[in-house]
């Protein structure tokens, strides 16, 4: 699908850092769920706007912190309300009002930079940590289009565009012609989309898309669009190949 | 209008479309409880006398107090209250074009979504008799994805809600499916848009929640 105008393959230089979520996809005071290999997170945003990541782990009874909520710029669990802040301390139990919980009482808490739009986390305890790649030239902006999870490894994924297939985090620049929906369509302009793909599980690879630049909201639909049906064709792929395999 | 009855599972997901249409349209049913589990009630003849289908949700009152049958079925439902709430609550269509997305979306959300109401019925209550064997989860996986797919393309756009600029009966009929899906564990975090619009569907006057859908979040 790619076969001209495609820069090369680039190589995240990654120094550990992984994308976890867009930006944009966290709003103030909300939290999400995110996986780097075998560590499950909880990923935040205060009302500030500061973004902190925790083991997706309660000390309580360990249920899953990414599926409460933020209070008060505190993560708070939805099963019985512990709150942790920024630190990852515990600071309220709702069920003892008025007790003051143990400083031993927290959950680990990892490092996470906001850069090009997307969230990045790092969690192999890497001290100091290097700063994340950047996608673009610092001139740029990046627009943020959407992420995409798709249903097969990221090898397969890597191969449909065309690009280093062992990697566990890459990259890739398409221009934007080439998402082109029909051969004289030339709304299309010069922008160059760029394409991270972070594997969440053998099966899984989430893709998040981004523009250089600023791009008007054609381009970005056209760029949403075109991330569907590259999911749609890589599953369907990934399937027939399994099919074969099995025959 | 008479008093509203809604024949009502608490545990049920048409149910729940139901009763957050009339909270957030601003209307009060009472609500009379229907024991579908040991007792099925629902086949019982003097709830067969009101739905002939056995079908929940069911809300009876609309036309006047011995309406027969009530109006049946969640979709139903959700029309008969956006037109009982009347125009000046903002519920009801606008224009054609606008009534013919809504209704195109609460097809939807009858048809494509019908996995994925029985998935979850099946996680929280196990098989029951009329289940076929065959059932994966990416029929439900699929019909999530379209809306995403779709909330996506509205986000960047700039709209918040499945259809022009405010909140129809779409929004309920679509909402408990992405809500709920955790209950046969299909994960939130793979939806952003879907969170986004989840936001937004709970920030609005008159939300009720239900055992599996925070308040928050
Ligand atoms: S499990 Fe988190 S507060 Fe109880």
């Amino acid at each position: 699908m790619t076969e001209q105008g495609q820069d090369a393959p680039e190589e995240v230089d990654a120094h550990g850092w992984r994308p976890v979520a867009l930006g944009l996809d966290l709003p103030p005071a909300s939290v999400t769920g995110a996986r780097i290999g075998e560590q499950r997170l909880a990923i935040w945003r205060n009302s500030h706007g500061d973004v902190r990541a925790s083991d997706d782990r309660c000390p309580h009874r360990g249920m899953r912190l990414s599926l409460g909520f933020v209070r008060d710029d505190m993560l708070a669990c939805l099963y019985h309300g512990w709150c942790f802040d920024a630190e990852g301390r515990c600071r309220t139990i709702p069920a003892h009002p008025g007790l003051k919980p143990a400083a031993t009482i927290r959950t680990t808490t990892f490092p996470t930079i906001e850069s090009d739009g997307l969230i990045w986390c790092r969690v192999d305890g890497v001290e100091p940590p290097e700063s994340p790649p950047a996608l673009t030239s610092p001139a740029h902006r990046t627009t943020p289009v959407r992420t995409i999870r798709v249903d097969a490894p990221t090898r397969s994924v890597a191969l449909t565009l065309g690009i280093g297939p062992d990697d566990r985090t890459a990259w890739v620049k398409l221009p934007v012609h080439d998402i082109a929906e029909t051969p004289d369509d030339d709304a299309t302009g010069a922008a160059t989309m760029v394409v991270v793909l972070h594997a969440i599980g053998r099966e899984e690879t989430r893709l998040y898309v981004l523009i250089e630049g600023d791009a008007p909201t054609t381009t970005i639909q056209r760029a949403s669009r075109w991330a569907s049906t590259l999911r749609d064709n890589v599953e369907r792929e990934h399937k027939d190949a399994i099919v074969i395999e099995h025959v | 209008m008479s008093d509203l009855v809604l024949y009502d599972d608490e545990l049920d997901e048409d149910c729940y479309r139901a009763r957050l249409a009339l909270a957030l349209c601003g209307l009060t049913a009472r609500l009379h409880a229907i024991d579908v589990t040991m007792a099925r009630e629902q086949d019982a003849p003097s709830f067969r006398a009101l739905s002939p289908a056995g079908r929940l949700p069911a809300l009876q009152g609309v036309t006047g107090t011995d309406d027969l049958p009530t109006i049946c079925g969640a979709m139903a439902v959700l029309r008969a209250v956006a037109v009982l709430a009347g125009p000046a609550s903002g519920w009801a269509p606008v224009d054609t074009g606008e009534a013919a997305s809504v209704a195109h979306w609460l097809s939807f959300a009858e048809y494509e979504l019908t996995e994925a109401r029985r998935l979850r019925r099946l996680a929280l209550f196990g098989p029951s008799s009329d289940d076929c064997e065959t059932q994966t989860s990416t029929t439900a996986r699929d019909a999530l994805r379209i809306m995403e797919d779709h909330m996506t393309l509205r986000r960047i756009s700039g709209g918040s809600w499945f259809v022009g600029d405010r909140p129809t009966i779409a929004d309920i009929a679509l909402f408990p499916s992405f809500a709920l899906c955790r209950d046969y564990g299909l994960s939130h975090d793979d939806y952003p848009a879907l969170r986004r619009w989840q936001t937004c569907v709970k920030g609005l006057p008159g939300f009720i929640a239900m055992p599996g859908v925070p308040e928050y979040g």
